[in-house]
């Protein structure tokens, strides 16, 4: 229904195929396509091609996304490079609007070289980046593209990698908890030589890493920033440091502390980081385990504001955090509970420091009764638990199942109350009465998992393959 | 429907009820009546409109309505029916992509549909079109579309939905017998819309009651489409009723059968049928113990709130020929009107007419030769004037021989009324019973929940994941040796 001036004819290998100039402009200024002027069939543009495959890619050009389903074969992908189409494509196959926890189904497993079971996952940010998946195992990190069909191996220096930061497609950031420095893995050929390849607190080169938090490109800050926590080779001194990924230099020093004498539990370093891009908050917080029980903190920076003084910070004794993270779009801090393993979740506009008005900074969204009772008997429910926050949902891990807490808002008539509930996603720690071999087989302990675009990966201890979930629209089973 | 002419050509002659198209550089010539609205208005030119989209898509979709489940299409049925939606192609790749008419003696298991995340059905609400709304786990509700791909799942605020009903064209009622109110949310968008309590202004001790059971929708062909949603509550102190909710303003309207909820036979009702066409509800409770199940059915006039017939059982008001073998489960097949039960002991179906009810209008069909070892846990379902059965040994289906009942019908107009009134118009000769499903099928469980929509059984197994969906198939299945 284009009028007859704005149709492009192409003659791809022979095949004639007819478009508009607003289709072939969705390609983007770098692909070639989009500088195709209309043409007659008489006299159409050439381009030196694979029928089949650019038929495809011109049905992606219309549609925004592949209709068949995926993964896209490699020969495609290699059609796309050389029409310039493959970042778009690559990203447009995991998008993040297409997230569903509830409808999360295991996708693909990954198998990882060598021997040793994976230590860390990472997905790139995937609003400005395809999804791609960076896996490390023993000092190895292995990046997979968004398509999951190539992967690129870097060796670090590193005997075994705690956390993992996967910035972009090219880069990643290893650190590990006994040794020092945060090393850079690049992926692609043309690195600049002459950059520093280990990112290290100054002052303090032989630190070492316990935990990394990468803000997003959509962040305030213009250039993305990486906040390390390190902590002296000594032990008796700890910062959080934030790095410029641009210019690989250090940019702030945030809450140094310094430990005097015995009383470790004055200083307990951050080993949990977490960004809140919509509020400019940098989470930190850290525990610390002693035979008279686990103690932590929980500190909020605002970096523009003061990096000695934190926004807000609570010292948690009682039911301690096993983990704790932060969501943006909920505004709120979650947690589970180390003796209790319930989930809690204390609302980031109504933070206080206790004082005063009397109010609970952490409302119990689990079972609160069963929660009051695991701590007076002072059990270790949570022992291991993890949490996440990823778009509109709240994520833990327990042992070998994902659970996940959604909200759920009541119409205004109704109460207009917005509620968290909670679900397993897959099939949960039920038991599969199904008599096949292949459904009793037992799930092993999640050791790291990651989350981005539409994809949950998770790694599994004493498995050497990356699981990856995906909501994207469900196949039905069929029975034959 | 659509014809295709490949590389140009085709209806040269008629251009009149033809249109060509150009989609992306190959050509299409469409009957013009078939095509949607923006397509065919375009002033007839010699030259084809140009339409730039994919010619593979369209010739799947022209595929799929020509030759219906003739081989796997390349692509997902959304994308066939989105291809087809732009073309005003829509309903007949639709009806393409639908099962034939649901024949009980000739359905087979065509898929599975188990949602992603805890795959365990709580309830069940299909459409007359084939679609299928499910909750599963601890309160999701899943949307599978006509087409059964799946569109949506979302969380609603209740921890276990146990009655569940599709109000068209986007919302589903929904209830839970742990929490009270009936609620209705939006699945496209996954919003609750509103609650509906029970409430009496007279008597505060009316409140927080729970829904036991929804009735069903009445079919597309129904006269009155605004007809109530029909709920039952129960308040904790077991006081219950059946309540009439407007579709539109999703208010309450009425209450029909406020019962006192203190003995078994005036207990909440776990099954409501709504007989439009009479003006009549029907309700059935059945409870069962040690010493087996008790139960009884009720017919309510809707205008007058009043009892029309009941029956109790065990007991009951009239001399039942079947004492000692009460009903497991009963359902009312609206068209033809008459009421199925199954009994406990024996398993046998019996019928009543619903024009001819008295102290005991029964007649009783034994399976046959067959035998079906009783009627535990039995579930009873009418969908299409067929009587779904499910037994420990399997499912088994009751069809009406429609030739034989006119000729018999005939018979008995000519030679006067010899027959006894209670089985007027129902004999039980009419009716032929086989089994639907295969001795692998029954061993994975008992049927647990039955529901039918458009032409589609769906199942629910104890204990078992997923959605059985059964359909009657025109494709013979060869395996090649």
């Amino acid at each position: 229904m284009a009028s007859a001036a704005a149709v492009v004819t192409l003659n791809v290998g022979g095949e004639l195929f007819q478009t508009t100039t607003v289709t072939l402009s969705r390609a983007g200024a770098s692909s070639p396509l989009a500088s195709l002027g209309p043409s007659s069939p008489s006299d159409p543009h050439f381009l030196d091609g694979d029928p089949r495959l650019f038929a495809r890619l011109l049905s992606f050009l219309r549609h925004g996304r592949l209709l068949a389903p995926p993964p896209p074969s490699a020969a495609l992908l290699a059609e796309a490079r050389h029409f310039a189409l493959d970042g778009a494509l690559l990203a447009s196959l995991s998008p993040a609007s297409a997230f569903s926890p509830l409808s999360l189904r295991p996708s693909a497993l990954l198998p990882l070289t060598g021997r040793v079971s994976p230590s860390a996952v990472a997905v790139c940010p995937s609003p400005p980046h395809p999804a791609s998946l960076a896996v490390a195992h023993g000092g190895v990190v292995t990046c997979f593209d968004a398509a999951l069909a190539t992967r690129t191996s870097v060796l670090t220096p590193l005997p075994a990698v705690d956390s993992l930061v996967a910035v972009s497609p090219e880069l990643a950031l290893a650190g590990a908890r006994d040794f020092p420095g945060v090393h850079l893995c690049r992926f692609s050929d043309d690195a600049p030589a002459a950059a520093p390849e280990v990112l290290s607190w100054p002052g303090s080169p032989s630190a070492t890493v316990l935990s990394m938090a990468a803000t997003s490109a959509s962040g305030a800050p213009s250039a993305p920033w990486l906040f390390a926590s390190f902590e002296s080779a000594r032990r008796n001194s700890s910062a959080v440091v934030a790095f410029d990924l641009n210019s690989l230099s250090p940019v702030a020093e945030i809450g140094r502390k310094e430990v005097f004498g015995a009383d470790i539990e004055a200083a307990i370093p951050a080993t949990k980081l977490g960004w809140l891009g919509e509020h400019n908050l940098l989470l930190a917080a850290g525990s610390h385990s002693s035979p008279s029980g686990v103690v932590g903190d929980i500190r909020l920076w605002d970096i523009r504001a003061s990096t000695t003084v934190p926004v807000w910070e609570v010292r948690e004794n009682e039911d301690c955090f096993a983990d704790v993270a932060a969501s943006d779009t909920l505004s709120a801090l979650f947690k589970v509970g180390a003796a209790s393993g319930e989930v809690f979740m204390a609302d980031l506009r109504r933070l206080g420091n206790g004082d005063g008005i009397g109010l609970e900074t952490w409302v119990c969204i689990g079972d609160a009764q069963r929660a009051a009772a695991a701590v007076s008997s002072r059990r270790k429910e949570g022992n291991g638990c993890r949490i996440d926050c990823y778009c509109n949902w709240v994520f833990v891990a327990r042992g070998a199942d994902v659970e996940v807490w959604s909200q759920v808002e009541l119409a205004p008539e109704a109460g207009g109350k917005k509620v968290m509930k909670r679900n397993w996603v897959g099939s949960g720690p039920s038991l599969e009465v199904a008599g096949d071999e292949e459904s009793i087989k037992e799930k092993a302990k999640i050791v790291s998992w990651a989350f981005g675009g539409s994809r949950m990966a998770l790694a599994r201890a004493d498995k050497r393959s990356v699981e990856v979930w995906d909501s994207a629209p469900a196949e039905i089973c069929a029975n034959t | 429907m659509g014809t295709v002419g490949d590389g140009g050509g085709g209806g040269g002659g008629k251009s009149g009820t033809m249109k060509q198209l150009n989609v992306g550089g190959k050509l299409f010539s469409l009957e013009a009546s078939s095509l949607s609205l923006s397509l065919s208005l375009d002033s007839p030119s010699p030259t084809p409109t140009f339409v730039d989209r994919d010619p593979s898509l369209l010739s799947a979709v022209l595929v799929a309505i020509r030759a219906p489940s003739s081989v796997a299409p390349a692509f997902p049925a959304h994308v066939l029916l989105d291809e087809a939606h732009f073309y005003g192609l829509h309903a007949q790749l639709l009806a393409a992509l639908s099962p034939p008419p649901l024949r009980g003696f000739s359905v087979s298991l065509a898929s599975t549909l188990s949602p992603a995340s805890e795959p365990f059905p709580t309830a069940l609400a299909p459409h007359h079109d084939g679609s299928l709304c499910l909750a599963h786990g601890a309160g999701q509700v899943t949307y599978y579309s006509p087409a059964l791909d799946h569109h949506a799942t979302f969380r609603t605020h209740l921890h276990r939905i146990t009655s569940l009903r599709q109000l068209p064209p986007s919302l589903v009622v929904l209830g839970s017998s742990s929490a009270p109110g009936l609620h209705v949310y939006d699945f496209f968008e996954g919003r609750h819309v509103t609650s509906v309590q029970w409430l009496d202004p007279t008597d505060t001790r009316v409140s927080k009651a729970k829904v036991i059971a929804i009735a069903a929708r009445p079919p597309a062909d129904a006269a009155d489409k605004n007809s109530p949603i029909l709920a039952t509550f129960e308040c904790p102190h077991r006081e219950n009723c059946i309540l009439a909710i407007d579709p539109v303003t999703l208010k309450p309207t009425q209450e029909i059968g406020r019962q006192s909820g203190s003995a078994a036979k005036s207990s909440t009702p776990g099954r409501v049928v709504h007989l439009q066409a009479l003006g009549l509800v029907f309700a059935s409770f059945v409870s069962s113990g040690a010493f087996g199940y008790s139960g009884y059915m009720r017919l309510w006039d809707i205008r007058s709130g009043n009892v029309v017939w009941e029956t109790g059982e065990p007991g009951g008001a009239g001399r039942s020929s079947r004492f000692g073998d009460p009903f497991v489960d009963a359902d009312v097949d609206v068209k033809q009107q008459a009421v199925y039960k199954v009994c406990s002991k024996s398993g046998d179906v019996a019928v009543a007419d619903l024009r001819y009810l008295g102290n005991d209008p029964w007649v009783y069909m034994s399976s046959g030769p067959r035998g079906s070892g009783g009627g535990y846990g039995s579930v009873l379902h009418c969908h299409q004037s067929q009587v779904f059965v499910s037994r420990k040994d399997g499912l088994e289906v009751w069809s009406r021989l429609e030739e034989q009942c006119r000729n018999t019908g005939d018979l008995a107009e000519q030679s006067g009324t010899k027959e006894r009134s209670k089985s007027e118009g129902i004999d039980k000769r009419f009716y032929r019973s086989c089994y639907v499903d295969t001795e692998e099928d029954a061993k994975r469980g008992m049927i647990q929940m039955m529901d039918g929509g458009g032409d589609r059984l769906f199942v629910t197994r104890e204990e078992i994941q997923g959605v059985e969906v059964w359909e009657t198939s025109h494709l013979a299945g060869a395996i090649s040796l």
